[in-house]
């Protein structure tokens, strides 16, 4: 594979056409262009790269739309209205067909400031065929998937080989997945495309897409089959159940039954039981009336026995007095004391005053000569009639006390009638007996019975629910048979695309391992041949990082702080590596080996004359087609002359602000 | 009569035996087993069967405990109380004397104590028999047991009625 042509239209520092033809002999495979510092010749590099994939190397943190592609030059000859055009095109060359890359941009200006906006884009890809190379267009999704193929973008940092930017492999600040672009170029890849394709893709992949295809007509077979086995479990789960709570049911009936039998037993015992408990109430209920009678017959010989036995006395005091005459003039109440009382105040009750001799004086001594105690009549008045209130009360209460005592015996009788009776029941009967105890059991038993009842009826309910649900999901899987035949034929093609997956990864992990061991001992070699450097090594680790060390007494360390050369050094030798490793299979007629051209911005920059010289060395024969940008006096060094095919220059006039390409004959 | 030689202004005390058997005939708190509602009711009513009874019982002053009757119920109780101290005084004292010498003990027994003699004689005479009354109750209606073939069935109505017919005679 070659780059045959790169055109430029106002692109960057380049206005108006220029043209690169690049050198595509086999022999002198090498294309210079020399040019100074600053003059263009990183954007040739980056031309190749826009063609190829739309975008270019930026400085670390800006991004693409922060570069104007069109030529400052013609933007500021630009006014409001007029649009101005960038074009780059690429001609690559592989083998019997030309591939022509057109990237077209047009701008306006934002007057009158240097801003464009960008207003129509165009990318194209034409393909020409051996022998005639009339070129037909093909689609921009096209122009992706080819150059990608021939091209890897992960790579491009190594077949587009910045020696001034380019350190780490990297684009718009995106490490770059190396293993997989290594793979890409050395045929690994469409393996792994196929292993992806087959299995990786998630549910697009071939094997979950051909498994759809079951889900969608065999597993619904499969599911309602299951949904059946998993209804029938049920249906027996169910049934065993069933014979548990009859088990139960059956216990508690046999419990019920002698609770019945037992309570029949003893109805006649539970009957006397209940007559027992009615005559003991009976009796407390005669013996309270008895304690009241007898209460109250005590309460009315406390109250009134006084006046029955005093009876005689007072009759006998009465006849005694009956034998005293007495006056009677007294007022009841009053003593001596009283009028003494009076008569020493000097105010009577009247009012009038008292004195000694007066006429209220004289007159209450009169009185008080009818007073007790000198005159007893009064008092003796008083016991008289006190004699008659108690003679009055012991005439009643011998009555009152026999109608008590009557009542006392009457409850005394009742009492003793119904403690008889309740004496005697209580004997002939075992009252210890209480059948609450078993009709609390009884009724325990018969609601756990109704409990397995319920139980019962439920899960037959239950069953009737699962079999008509299994009978139609059987109706169903009739017509699901038919559809297992086609099952089948899916589940084949997914065993066959299971095992062809097989076979791809069994041979991927074989190829893969064959080719990071090639790769691994080419950088070594390349880089001993490059750098000529004995005390440091560089190898691939399993992800295609490459690693340099050094030599320690105690063996090989890695170097983990590398100078620009030793970057620029360790990268060469791996993009030398790989084209090698390209190279030796096209060698051996593998039709989809890659040969590379390698395209080097200021590849010695940084590198010493004797690197430079070994590296050189190396170039021609490691690529089928170099182009280098570089200053002269590298290219001095570089003694790479007798490969040179085409020579350009670029021209630079101090006085303006464009640069242009000039073929050396 | 002086009022510092009224009777029953005073609390009560029953010592001794009386105490106990009063405690007997008068049971706190058991209606039914106590022939008396309360303790004054007894203490009302002893005199009165001891006199009857002829019977007078010193003060005893054994160490069985003793029952109070506190002074306001004596004070409601009071007529009762004095007319039966009369009625003994009287029948006590004209006990054996002719009709001549009747106005002067009835004006004896009426007028009560004049002295603190008359009130202590007076007033011993009345407890005597108090004493003499509970021990013959306590005899009848607890010691001794009636004869349940009769009338009554139950012991202490029997007792009682018994007691009652003896003096109604």
């Amino acid at each position: 594979m070659k780059l045959e042509k790169l055109k430029l239209v106002n692109f960057m520092r380049y206005k108006g056409t220029n043209c690169i033809q690049f050198s595509c002999d086999e022999d002198k495979n090498v294309t210079v262009v020399l040019g100074d510092n600053t003059v263009g010749k990183t954007t040739i590099s980056q031309a190749i790269r826009f063609a190829m994939y739309g975008e270019i190397l930026v400085d670390a943190g800006k991004k693409l739309s922060d570069y104007v592609l069109l030529n400052s030059d013609v933007i500021e000859s630009m006014n409001s209205n007029s649009r101005e055009t960038m074009k780059v095109e690429l001609v690559i060359a592989n083998e019997d067909y030309k591939y022509k890359v057109i990237r077209e941009r047009t701008y306006t200006r934002k007057y009158p400031t240097f801003v464009v906006n960008e207003v129509y884009s165009s990318d194209k890809l034409y393909i020409a065929e051996a022998p005639d190379y009339d070129y037909i267009e093909k689609g921009e999704a096209n122009l992706r998937k080819e150059i990608e193929l021939m091209f890897p973008k992960d790579l491009s940092s190594y077949f587009l080989f910045d020696g001034e930017k380019w350190n780490t492999p990297n684009l718009n600040g995106i490490r770059e997945d190396i293993k997989s672009s290594v793979h890409k170029l050395t045929g690994l890849s469409s393996t792994e495309m196929a292993m992806y394709h087959l299995k990786a893709m998630g549910r697009n992949s071939v094997i979950n897409k051909m498994k759809g295809k079951i889900q969608g007509q065999g597993a619904i077979y499969e599911s309602i089959a299951a949904d059946n086995d998993r209804d029938r479990g049920l249906v027996d789960e169910c049934k065993e159940r069933i014979k548990i709570a009859e088990a139960n049911m059956t216990n508690y009936e046999k419990q019920i039954k002698q609770l019945e039998e037992e309570l029949e037993k003893n109805r006649e015992t539970e009957q006397n039981i209940k007559n027992y408990r009615n005559i003991e109430r009976l009796y407390h209920s005669e013996e309270n009336n008895f304690t009241e009678n007898r209460k109250r017959m005590f309460q009315d010989f406390s109250n009134e026995a006084y006046a029955f036995f005093a009876a005689p006395m007072i009759a006998k005091a009465n006849e005694i007095m009956g034998c005293v005459k007495h006056d009677k003039k007294d007022i009841p109440s009053m003593r001596q004391a009283t009028i003494d009382a009076l008569i020493e105040r000097g105010d009577c009750i009247c009012g009038a005053k008292i004195e000694k001799g007066n006429e209220a004086y004289r007159h209450l001594m009169a009185e008080r000569e009818y007073l007790p105690p000198a005159s007893m009549g009064i008092i003796i008045s008083e016991y008289e009639k006190t004699a008659k209130k108690w003679e009055y009360i012991r005439e009643e209460f011998l009555v009152k006390i026999e109608e008590d005592a009557r009542k006392v015996q009457k409850a005394s009788q009742s009492r003793e009638k119904i403690y008889n009776e309740y004496r005697e029941l209580g004997k002939i009967l075992d009252t210890s007996y209480d059948s609450a105890d078993t009709r609390k059991e009884m009724i325990y038993l018969q609601g756990e019975l109704k409990k397995h009842e319920a139980e019962k009826n439920r899960l037959l309910g239950m069953i009737e629910n699962l079999e008509n649900t299994i009978n139609r999901r059987e109706q169903e899987l009739v017509s699901q048979e038919k559809k297992n035949k086609e099952n089948e034929k899916w589940k084949y093609r997914i065993d066959i695309a299971n095992r062809i997956y097989d076979h791809f990864a069994e041979d991927y992990k074989k190829k893969e391992r064959e080719v990071f061991l090639i790769l691994n001992e080419k950088i070594k070699q390349k880089f001993d041949v490059m750098f000529n450097a004995k005390d440091k090594r560089i190898s691939l680790d399993d992800n295609y990082n490459i690693v340099m060390e050094y030599a320690t007494d105690n063996g090989w360390c890695e170097e983990k702080n590398l100078s620009e050369g030793e970057k620029v050094a360790r990268n060469f030798a791996f993009i030398a590596a790989i084209m090698e490793y390209e190279a030796q299979r096209k060698a051996v007629g593998d039709e989809d080996a890659q040969r590379l051209p390698i395209v080097l911005d200021g590849p010695f920059s940084k590198l010493g004359e004797e690197n430079i010289g070994l590296i050189s060395a190396q170039l021609p024969l490691m690529s089928e087609q170099v182009i280098i940008f570089t200053l002269e006096k590298d290219w001095d060094a570089a003694r790479l002359e007798k490969y040179v095919g085409a020579k350009y220059r670029i021209c630079k006039n101090p006085m303006e602000k464009y640069a242009a390409i000039q073929e050396e004959v | 009569m002086r009022e510092e030689f009224e009777f029953f202004k005073k609390a009560v005390e029953i010592t001794g035996k009386h105490s106990a058997m009063a405690a007997e005939l008068w049971r706190r708190d058991e209606p039914d087993k106590s022939y008396f509602k309360r303790l004054i009711d007894l203490y009302i009513l002893a005199p009165v069967i001891g006199f009857r009874m002829n019977r007078k019982a010193e003060e005893d002053r054994s160490d069985v405990g003793n029952r109070s009757i506190y002074l306001d119920q004596i004070l409601k109780e009071k007529d009762k109380l004095d007319t039966i101290m009369q009625t003994i005084i009287l029948l006590e004292y004209a006990e054996g004397r002719n009709q001549d010498e009747y106005k002067e003990i009835v004006n004896k027994s009426f007028r009560g104590a004049e002295t603190k003699e008359e009130y202590d004689m007076y007033n011993k005479l009345f407890h005597d028999y108090m004493r003499g009354g509970i021990e013959y109750m306590y005899e009848k209606l607890i010691v001794q047991k009636p004869d349940l073939d009769g009338e009554y069935h139950d012991e202490m109505a029997t007792s009682l009625m018994e007691f009652v017919r003896r003096f109604s005679v």
